[in-house]
């Protein structure tokens, strides 16, 4: 499998970039690392003509912590470059501990913050290459009329399977979105559409440019459990990240979020309600438990079987919070 | 269109003709003949096409060669200094390490960024580490004890 003939593009500043997204709107991607797009490449589930490569912007690549403001993220900053900075590792353990979850080594050098969080929607029926694909109707996300996962579904219900984007959900994080002339500051969160066919709410001229995570409060513990069927390499087939804060042993903020069980994150609502202003009992386990279990739908779109998933949404709720709890 | 580019592999400069679509993987051993860096999975999941580009494991079958203008890359064929091997092939011949040797070269390499970082890594880093190349003859024990070897020999150098 070769890539197609593509418009290959490195802007050395951002100006030029959003120049650049915005004359090839529609018809350009943008890459980072390329760990999934040039798959989806290789695969022809992405026509793009042009691409347009962030590599040689410097300001993009930066990591910058103050113990009151917070950290920022340059959105091009590597998976390694996060695991591998001991200031994040101090403040924010489980944003590391989601970085080291991706993939495998070569995957962290290579990936960046902002493209794990930009990570298109996955399903059995759609990662795989044009000649498998052709045995079978075009399905929804292909813009086809037909989904191979749930019959009959006018919907598509591609998994969102990041692995940084739960917790900094849960850390109430917010990207920095820039294009040619404007930029916005958005909660995490709102990147996702939970739209399986374009997950993704930015415009094809927008990109991220920085993710700022506000500084850690005393008593903070965050967790990120991540269910797969190896050790590396693989995508989650769940995932649960729990950011919680600790006055004694009385929870006073909490926020669980899961991943590969939806076409979106899906911050568990309840989890704040059975949680904040009490301490851990078993009657907050069970509580825990089933509402996570209750929030997430996974479908048969990936290895592992969608009622061994959906226990293990509870399962791991409850490991994430006795991981957290004083 | 073809354009020429640089690029650095090995400590010496290859100046290359080259489509943009062509992946760093294709040029190396297409263009340079350097197939010590072999073809897997081709979609970023065996890790055998693995080289070093400024001392960290890339998958070369996923990295565009344009792209690579700049960076110090590092083949397999790098390692050795003339007849007298790096010590980590050192250890993986010694060990047994090696059976096909399809995985070897991006194993090698990928060990090799390890023991760069850190130069006494527990046995359970050195799994992590190579958690990203797979092998199917080994069984990795050997693997893992050759890369115990080696950083013991390079951490008393």
């Amino acid at each position: 499998m070769r890539i197609p003939d593509i418009n290959y593009l490195e802007p050395d500043n951002l100006d030029e970039a959003l120049r650049l997204l915005e004359v090839y709107k529609n018809s350009v991607e943008v890459v980072a690392g390329g760990s999934d797009l040039l798959v989806q490449l290789k695969n022809r589930t992405s026509s793009a003509s042009h691409l347009v490569d962030l590599h040689k912007i410097k300001s993009l690549n930066n990591i910058v912590f103050d113990s009151e403001k917070g950290l920022k993220l340059g959105a091009t900053t590597t998976l390694l470059e996060i695991i591998r900075n001991e200031v994040i590792k101090e403040n924010y353990p489980a944003l590391v501990e989601a970085a080291e979850k991706v993939g495998a080594f070569q995957h962290q050098a290579m990936g960046t913050i902002g493209g794990n969080l930009c990570l298109n929607t996955r399903c059995w029926y759609f990662n795989q290459s044009a000649r498998w694909r052709k045995a079978r109707p075009i399905c929804l996300k292909m813009g086809g009329d037909v989904c191979h996962v749930v019959p009959n579904s006018r919907d598509c219900y591609a998994s969102y399977c990041g692995d940084t984007a739960g917790i900094l959900i849960a850390y109430r994080a917010k990207a920095v979105v820039s294009k040619n002339g404007s930029q916005r500051i958005i909660p995490v969160e709102e990147l996702f559409t939970g739209n399986g066919k374009q997950p993704i709410s930015l415009e094809s001229d927008e990109i991220i440019t920085e993710i700022q995570v506000s500084a850690p409060k005393q008593g903070q513990k965050g967790v990120y459990l991540k269910l797969r069927q190896r050790e590396a390499i693989d995508f989650p087939q769940v995932g649960v990240s729990l950011n919680t804060v600790w006055e004694g042993h009385n929870c006073i903020e909490a926020r669980m979020v899961l991943t590969a069980v939806s076409p979106k994150p899906v911050i568990v609502d309840e989890v704040e309600k059975i949680i904040v202003g009490n301490a851990v009992d078993s009657q907050i386990i069970t509580a825990f438990k089933e509402a996570a279990q209750n929030s997430g739908q996974p479908v048969a779109n990936m290895a592992g079987g969608v009622r061994h998933r959906k226990k293990m949404l509870g399962i791991m709720a409850e490991k994430a919070l006795k991981k957290v709890a004083p | 269109m073809r354009q020429l580019i640089n690029l650095r592999v090995n400590g010496e400069s290859y100046e290359t003709l080259i489509k943009p679509n062509n992946t760093l993987l294709e040029v190396l051993r297409e263009n340079l003949g350097l197939v010590g860096t072999k073809e897997g999975c081709n979609c970023g999941d065996c890790g055998t096409c693995t080289v070093l580009v400024d001392g960290k494991p890339i998958l070369s079958c996923l990295t565009l060669a344009k792209k690579m203008e700049g960076y110090e890359i590092t083949t397999i064929e790098g390692l050795a200094e003339g007849e007298k091997l790096h010590p980590i092939q050192q250890a993986f011949v010694e060990r047994g390490s090696i059976q096909c040797g399809f995985c070897s070269p991006g194993m090698i390499l990928t060990g090799k960024a390890l023991l760069d970082y850190k130069a006494r890594p527990t046995r359970d880093e050195i799994k992590k580490a190579i958690g990203g190349n797979l092998c199917r003859c080994t069984g990795y024990v050997k693997i893992f004890d050759a890369l115990e070897d080696a950083s013991n020999k390079i951490a008393a150098e």
